[in-house]
């Protein structure tokens, strides 16, 4: 084979890896078959070493050379193969013979990576990092101090440097070591030795480690690895702990950042949270509120900045649920990040599982200075999303400003049962003074099944409801019930647990015939015991006792307390 | 050889001379890729084109005056001025290209000028380079070219010959081990004076990785060398000398490559908090008082600090967990994180280990220096309870052997 076949099978070689790096890249996020996309290219150079043994090529700015000729040239930019090696100081890059596609595979990802991604380390220094096999390459390059001491004229320098270095090792005929890079400032190595006293050598040698110990290290290193945000968030603690100005919080001001946000993605909300009480406590202690204002903004603009606070939250929406203790700590972050950030917060509700919701929900009413604002917002925004009013609802139950009289008397109206229920339930609590003027809207006028729900939820509210309760049982509406519905009614009576509900059952098993028909008394004498077995303490127990002892009742009424009883003791109720 | 020669005022002058040629090759590397790059908007006698002439003509007249000729080319992207390589910035490359692209499609390779040109004779020349020239340029004495074909012969040429000579140059494993110290210990003086900026962390990884590489490959028993009369020059011999035997004592316990980096790099950073501690409390001669042993505690604290300022890194905020844990004492619990366990990393315990011993081993203004034996026997049992025993135990076994010379320069200039 001539040179223009070797130059011919070169450029095949090249342009092939080149192809096959790039289909590689293409197919990343797949774990397995990516030597395969190199099979090609390995065929290709072992014909070459084959023929021609080791491929070794010259590397100029933005050209791959072999003898004088480019083989290789993938354009004029920073993310040129050519361009890469050549800042990094590799001046002849060699295949060598018994490459594997593996190691093919492992070069052609180190030369594809985008120079953005080689901030860190430079090409050259990744070459060493991964220590591929059968691959050689040649680095002369100036460091550093070569440019900073203006010399730039770096064949001279090199040239200046050859002859220095020669000097010396002519001396000695142990030469043994290839030079790699070469430095301006090694000219100076003369003279800093002069300015030295003392030389340490090590003689002698050491018995073996103990194989104990040598196990032990690696896995102690892979641990540390695997604790590396658990340590540097304990290292941050330690920093705000001692720092003594704003400048000191603002040296590590992007490392907070950072890690607050990997904290956050690994749920480790309680190492998140102390980071905050640290920092903020710091800055109470400090009493520079407009100093520490400016730290605090920094934080906004971070976590708001490219939607980043939208993708933690989103993340939380995988939770089943948020624990007391968990929302305190999202309490703590968001606290930091200020009030404005429950505009971003807001966005990620609608596709958040509703205990998460709720739970994110109440953070935020907790957060805000007008939480009927917010939640007039939320009503207008998503109100018309399934499930979100009714846990707009839910998570306004603690915060009696959130909603006003008129807001919730809207949501009377509302076909969806849940939020009527709702509503019901905050009028009770928040405004029971309005009750009594609203006892036609809600027993009179409105269908059965409304009616059931609110007297369920009276049922579960405050005493200020019982007066309300009792009208309703001996309006004509509940009159005109069924047995079933009746008792249904009375059951959630007893269920309230209501002292006042106890002592009306049991003067409704006082009546004496003469007030009603003897029929209806029993019948509300059976309602009465139903409801005293769903209240089901020890008060109730003796209730019905006491009434069996006093044979004052109808064969009836005996066979319904004597059930009751035994019902108490079926369910194993030991008062 | 004498190491002072390359430092004398004549020196310093050619280093001047060197950095002006490259400022005007750089200034003549723009002028004439935007002449040649206008030359295809606008016609040669358009008024935008008398500025960059005479930009063009006061440099080359300068570059003639001052070395006598101007001499002028390039090929594959690189650009000599006057037999010197043209450091130019990455975002010109691209225009460089175009330039020399422009040379060899008319089969210039370089230009040479040997004596003081006039704007006329520029324009003249420079008319070869229109997409439809006006006119032949005619025969030029001013400014002679050569072949792009002989450029490129030579330019190779060159390359080979450096390359070549650059393969075969071998140096015994303790001058290069002495070269990449030195180059060590240039780092840490940047970087550990306040009043330099900091020098790029990359520099020291590769410092680093040669310095592995040496280890692993050829026993290297190389460990450093002290200067104990210049006291302040005492940190920058104590962060190299407890860089170099980190790496060595990692070595011996079979960590790997990049674990040897990892904590080379960390042993390079660790003591960065010293910066922020008065220097009368680091020399002082009498035993320090409460307050300033306060100080000197929270040295790990400031080191980690220093570490951490600037852009996120992970390597950086491991470097920075390493060393917030060298040296640290027992009792210090302040600020502590409640809800982690006081556990110092293996590298802060090896680092820690290096520099006590280190400094145990070094004359300082308060106390004397001891003997290796003497060393490890005091951080065995005065120091008990700082060091990790196992670790310390391995150590002892190795640096016991360590030997103390004197440098004699005439026997040791080469080792």
């Amino acid at each position: 084979m001539d040179v223009s076949q070797q130059i011919d099978l070169a450029q095949r070689v090249l342009s092939s890896l080149s192809h096959s790096a790039k289909t590689q890249a293409l197919y990343q996020h797949q774990n397995q078959g990516h030597e395969n996309f190199f099979r090609k290219t390995h065929e290709l150079i072992q014909n070459y070493h084959h023929y021609f043994g080791d491929l070794t090529v010259v590397v100029k700015p933005f050209d791959l050379q072999l003898l004088d000729q480019s083989v290789y040239n993938d354009g004029v930019n920073e993310n040129s193969i050519p361009y890469k090696m050549h800042i990094s100081g590799i001046r002849t890059f060699t295949f060598e013979r018994g490459i594997q596609l593996k190691d093919l595979l492992a070069v052609s990802k180190l030369l594809t990576m985008p120079a953005q991604a080689m901030k860190d380390a430079d090409l050259a220094s990744l070459l060493w990092k991964y220590n591929i096999p059968h691959v050689s390459y040649l680095q002369l390059q100036m460091l550093e101090s070569a440019e900073e001491s203006g010399n730039d004229g770096l064949d001279e320098n090199f040239e200046e440097i050859f002859k220095h270095i020669a000097v010396i090792s002519e001396q000695d005929p142990r030469s043994q070591v290839n030079f790699r890079t070469f430095d301006a400032g090694d000219l100076q190595a003369g003279q800093f030795l002069q300015g030295t006293h003392t030389k340490r050598t090590l003689e002698g040698q050491a018995a073996q480690v103990h194989h104990q110990l040598i196990q032990y290290i690696p896995a102690r290193l892979k641990k540390e690895n695997d604790d590396l945000l658990k340590k540097g968030s304990a290292l941050l603690y330690q920093l705000l702990h001692f720092a003594d100005s704003r400048a000191a919080i603002e040296q590590i001001q992007q490392y907070l950042f950072v890690l607050c946000e990997r904290l956050f993605i690994a749920k480790d909300l309680k190492r998140l949270a102390l980071l905050f009480e640290e920092f903020e406590q710091m800055n109470t202690q400090r009493g520079s509120q407009h100093s520490y204002a400016l730290l605090k903004q920094g934080f906004f603009d971070y976590f708001t900045a490219e939607g980043r606070i939208e993708h933690l939250f989103s993340s939380v929406a995988q939770l089943p649920s948020i624990s007391e203790e968990q929302k305190h700590y999202i309490h703590v972050f968001l606290s930091i990040l200020g009030v404005e950030v429950q505009e971003h917060i807001t966005r990620v509700l609608p596709d958040l599982s509703s205990k998460v919701r709720r739970a994110l929900l109440e953070i935020l009413f907790s957060m805000s200075h007008h939480p009927s604002h917010l939640m007039h917002m939320l009503q207008h925004n998503y109100g018309h999303l399934k499930d979100f009013g009714v846990d707009l609802l839910i998570a306004g139950r603690k915060f009696p400003e959130a909603f006003t009289f008129q807001q919730l008397e809207t949501l009377l109206d509302s076909p969806e049962k849940h939020l009527q229920r709702e509503a019901v339930r905050l009028i009770a609590v928040q405004y029971p003074d309005r009750l009594n003027e609203m006892y036609e809207r809600l027993f009179i006028t409105s269908g059965p099944g409304f009616q059931r729900v609110v007297f369920e939820e009276l049922c579960k509210s405050g005493p200020e409801c019982v007066p309300l309760l009792f009208e309703y049982t001996e309006s004509k509406e509940f009159a005109k019930m069924n047995w079933k519905e009746q008792a249904d009614h009375y059951r959630l009576l007893g269920q309230s647990k209501q002292p006042e509900i106890l002592e009306w059952f049991a003067g409704i098993l006082e009546h004496k015939s003469g007030v009603f028909g003897r029929s209806k008394v029993d019948h509300y004498k059976r309602l009465a015991i139903k409801g005293i077995q769903a209240f089901g303490n020890r008060a109730a127990k003796r209730l019905i006792e006491k009434n069996l002892d006093q044979k004052i009742h109808s064969r009836e009424v005996i066979i319904e307390l004597e059930d009751s009883l035994r019902s108490f003791v079926m369910k194993g109720m030991r008062f | 050889m004498n190491y002072e020669s390359n430092h004398n005022p004549s020196s310093q002058g050619h280093t001047e001379r060197n950095k002006k040629i490259q400022e005007l090759g750089r200034q003549l590397v723009n002028d004439l890729h935007v002449y040649i790059k206008s030359l295809r908007l606008y016609k040669q006698d358009n008024k935008i084109f008398i500025r960059l002439l005479h930009s063009l003509e006061s440099t080359i007249n300068w570059i003639v005056a001052s070395e006598g000729r101007m001499h002028f080319y390039g090929s594959n992207s690189t650009v000599y001025l006057n037999d010197r390589l043209l450091k130019l910035r990455v975002s010109s490359l691209g225009n460089v290209h175009f330039l020399l692209e422009q040379f060899e499609t008319r089969d210039i390779g370089g230009i040479y000028i040997e004596n003081a040109i006039n704007t006329g004779q520029l324009s003249d020349f420079l008319q070869l380079f229109a997409p439809e020239p006006e006119f032949r340029s005619s025969a030029n004495h001013f400014i002679q070219t050569e072949s792009a074909a002989a450029v490129h012969h030579r330019i190779n040429a060159q390359t080979k010959q450096k390359l070549d000579g650059a393969k075969a140059f071998k140096a015994n494993v303790y001058q290069y081990a002495l070269l990449l110290y030195h180059r060590l210990y240039q780092f840490i003086q940047q970087l550990y004076d306040p009043n330099q900026p900091d020098p790029d962390l990359a520099r020291s990884e590769r410092i680093l990785q040669e310095f592995i590489d040496l280890i692993v490959k050829h026993d290297l028993d190389f460990l450093g060398y002290t200067n104990e009369l210049e006291i302040h020059k005492y940190d920058f011999y104590h962060v190299c000398n407890t860089t170099i035997m980190a790496i060595l004592f990692g070595r011996f316990l079979e960590l790997s490559r990049l674990d040897l980096l990892e904590l080379g790099q960390a042993a390079v950073l660790h003591n960065l908090g010293k910066l922020d501690v008065p220097p009368y409390i680091l020399t002082k001669h009498q035993p320090l008082s409460e307050e300033e042993r306060q100080i000197i505690r929270m040295i790990p604290v400031y080191s980690s600090r220093r570490i951490l300022a600037g852009p996120f890194s992970w390597n950086r905020l491991r470097y920075a967990v390493i060393a917030s844990r060298v040296n640290t004492p027992p009792v210090m619990k302040s600020g502590q994180h409640p809800n982690g366990k006081d556990e110092s990393w293996l590298f802060s315990r090896i680092i820690s280990i290096c520099a006590c011993f280190d400094s145990l081993n070094t004359r300082r203004p308060f106390r004397k220096k001891l003997h290796p034996v003497e060393a490890l026997d005091a951080m065995k049992h005065q120091l008990r309870g700082f060091y990790d025993p196992h670790l310390l135990e391995v150590f002892t076994d190795l640096f016991r052997h360590m030997a103390v010379k004197a440098v004699h320069q005439r026997r040791d200039r080469y080792f």
